[in-house]
């Protein structure tokens, strides 16, 4: 069952600007979706055809399995949504913006003061929205998304405006909110060591074109072209020698580190280096991660 | 049920934003200043208020200030506050994706904005009242006035000038909703008032919108016909300027954003509703529709000059 579903998604500003290629996404119900791309990508864009902000123009999208135009309130009645910066009423404090919001979701009063517990705004009082961080802000534009206990968290660059505290709590609440109560998550943003630490599936655009979908491991594994392996050993000369011939290798802070690829090269440089006399003390591998990854795709 | 919610979903926005001061100050500023004047020249309210037809003299005069320039003004200020409130927090996106249908916060806003008006003609009139009561209540010498509240003639006079204010309601707010830029409305709004004050004693002068709240006491220097009819034609004014800000409204949220359509039947929308204007306004002239009122009745006394009572 996918949360959401995308077909065919094309979209253009004008005849000759095309912002969206033929989308295709899948976002199993449950997930936590990294959606990923450089800065004029099509990531918000695409947030906005979601959410009925922009008007589609070809293409299908289904929503909890119901196209979202013949359902459009009843599916936003059960998302939540951050798109670029929050939307706060600056006049207002932080429980009178949430106040307004729970007029039209109709959710108890009490549910305002648990958004706030949560997203730790419950301290705020009679200060103005105004004069909040920016963090601060972008806490209660959370609180709003999450005010109707949605089933859907869309979520555009949420950790903008973050100090590294606010981005581990954020990553926290989101986990939570995860595994705790099920909300399938749809979360773009360009801190990507941020987006590894959290995400199940990840999809990456880049210039209107989706160029891979699929999830986290699935992604690191199938850019996987290069793992350096460390070694350190009693005399990193005589290991140079030794190796350079059969690999490719260099010398790093006394370290010989060599371009391997997989667990028989390593056990079978560790044998010839024992055979030849040389005491092994440590070897590290380094593992490719999404940032590699998410490089080596888009260039 | 629904719609209850969005109008006090909406209701809540106004809360200590700038549109409600405007609201305090506007509606207490005229009889303020009246109660200070009628404070000073203690004797004359002493002789005043025992006379008859006081609460219409105190009335005419709140009125008369309020009529010309400052409640036009007011209304253009207000409908852009309004609609800022949306543009200023960066708020429509989360409108939006409210769980609301587009007519719905459309209408919801709209609601809102005509019972601050009517919130507006409440204080205002509250005003009225306490520049009859207060320098009773401050001096004991100043006797209450003597001649019991007109209150009946008070609300005909009042929803006479409410229609009045419609159409200038009805246009501010569309060019509120349409710009982002919060000078753009107010700058347009003083012109065309300016431009009305000016053509006002013109024959066709009851074409002009923002002249509608003023020709009572215009009328009464002799120089307009005060027989026209004004709430007929403000009524279809308020209605026409409506429906092209809702058709306006629902096609923007449709296509929002993508500029090619969007930009492309907003500008048919608003060459064809311009036509239409134009056409109606050229038939007028032509006396095509044939009930042009021509009375001759001039005002000129006290009591005439308030032809909304």
């Amino acid at each position: 069952m996918y949360c959401i579903e995308i077909k065919n998604l094309t979209h253009k500003f004008s005849e000759k600007e095309w912002v969206l290629h033929n989308i295709n996404l899948k976002i199993p119900s449950g997930a936590i979706y990294g959606f990923l791309g450089p800065n004029g990508a099509g990531k918000t864009s695409t947030m906005q055809l979601i959410l009925g902000l922009l008007k589609k123009q070809h293409g299908e999208i289904l929503i909890f399995g119901k196209h979202f135009e013949n359902h459009r309130i009843e599916i936003l009645s059960k998302v939540g949504s951050l798109i670029e910066s929050p939307s706060i009423y600056a006049q207002l404090t932080a429980a009178e913006n949430l106040r307004v919001w729970q007029k039209l979701y109709q959710c108890p009063l009490q549910r305002i003061d648990e958004v706030l517990q949560l997203v730790g705004l419950s301290t705020t009082g009679n200060k103005k929205a105004g004069n909040f961080s920016l963090g601060m802000k972008q806490r209660l534009g959370l609180a709003i998304a999450l005010l109707n206990k949605p089933a859907l968290l869309i979520l555009d660059e949420p950790t903008n405006g973050l100090d590294p505290n606010g981005i581990i709590e954020m990553r926290d609440l989101l986990l939570r909110l995860n595994q705790n109560y099920g909300i399938t998550i749809l979360i773009s943003s360009h801190l990507l060591a941020e987006i590894e630490k959290l995400v199940t599936h990840v999809g990456v655009i880049n210039k209107g074109r989706l160029l891979f979908e699929g999830t986290l491991e699935q992604f690191t594994h199938s850019q996987s072209g290069f793992t350096a392996v460390f070694i350190k050993t009693s005399n990193t000369n005589k290991a140079y020698k030794l190796l350079s011939n059969r690999f490719e290798s260099k010398i790093q802070a006394e370290c010989l580190e060599i371009a391997s690829t997989s667990n028989s090269e390593i056990a079978a440089i560790v044998r010839l280096l024992v055979e030849h006399g040389i005491d092994v003390y440590e070897i590290n591998t380094s593992k490719n991660n999404l940032e590699t990854a998410f490089i080596n795709l888009i260039q | 049920m629904k719609f209850i919610y969005s109008i006090q979903s909406e209701w809540l926005k106004r809360k200590r934003s700038s549109v409600s001061w405007l609201v305090l100050v506007g509606g207490f500023f005229i009889p303020l200043i009246i109660i200070i004047a009628r404070l000073v020249y203690r004797s004359e309210t002493v002789m005043n208020n025992s006379t008859d037809g006081i609460w219409l003299k105190l009335y005419n005069q709140c009125w008369q200030y309020m009529a010309v320039f400052l409640l036009p003004m007011g209304i253009t200020l207000a409908a852009s506050l309004i609609t800022q409130i949306e543009y200023r927090n960066n708020a429509w996106k989360q409108v939006y994706t409210s769980p609301q249908a587009v007519s719905t916060i459309f209408w919801a806003k709209y609601v809102v904005v005509l019972i601050i008006l009517v919130q507006f003609f409440m204080l205002f009139n509250i005003g009225i009242y306490s520049t009859g009561l207060i320098p009773a209540i401050i001096y004991a010498d100043v006797p209450y006035p003597k001649e019991p509240f007109p209150f009946w003639r008070f609300v005909i006079g009042n929803y006479k000038f409410f229609i009045d204010c419609l159409p200038i309601l009805a246009l501010q707010y569309l060019l509120s909703l349409h710009i982002k830029n919060f000078i753009v409305p107010i700058g347009v709004g003083f012109a065309l008032l300016i431009a009305s004050i000016i053509g006002m004693s013109w024959h066709y002068g009851y074409l002009l919108p923002y002249t509608y709240i003023a020709r009572p006491f215009i009328a009464a220097d002799k120089k307009i016909d005060a027989g026209i009819n004004t709430e007929r034609w403000a009524c279809a004014y308020f209605v026409f300027f409506t429906l092209l800000n809702y058709v306006l409204f629902v096609l923007k949220s449709q296509t929002k954003l993508s500029g090619l359509l969007r930009k492309k039947r907003i500008k048919h929308i608003a060459m064809l509703s311009l036509c239409a204007l134009l056409f109606f306004i050229a038939a007028e002239l032509l006396g095509l529709f044939g009930n042009k009122q021509t009375s001759k009745v001039k005002a000129n006394s006290v009591v005439e000059i308030d032809a909304r009572i």
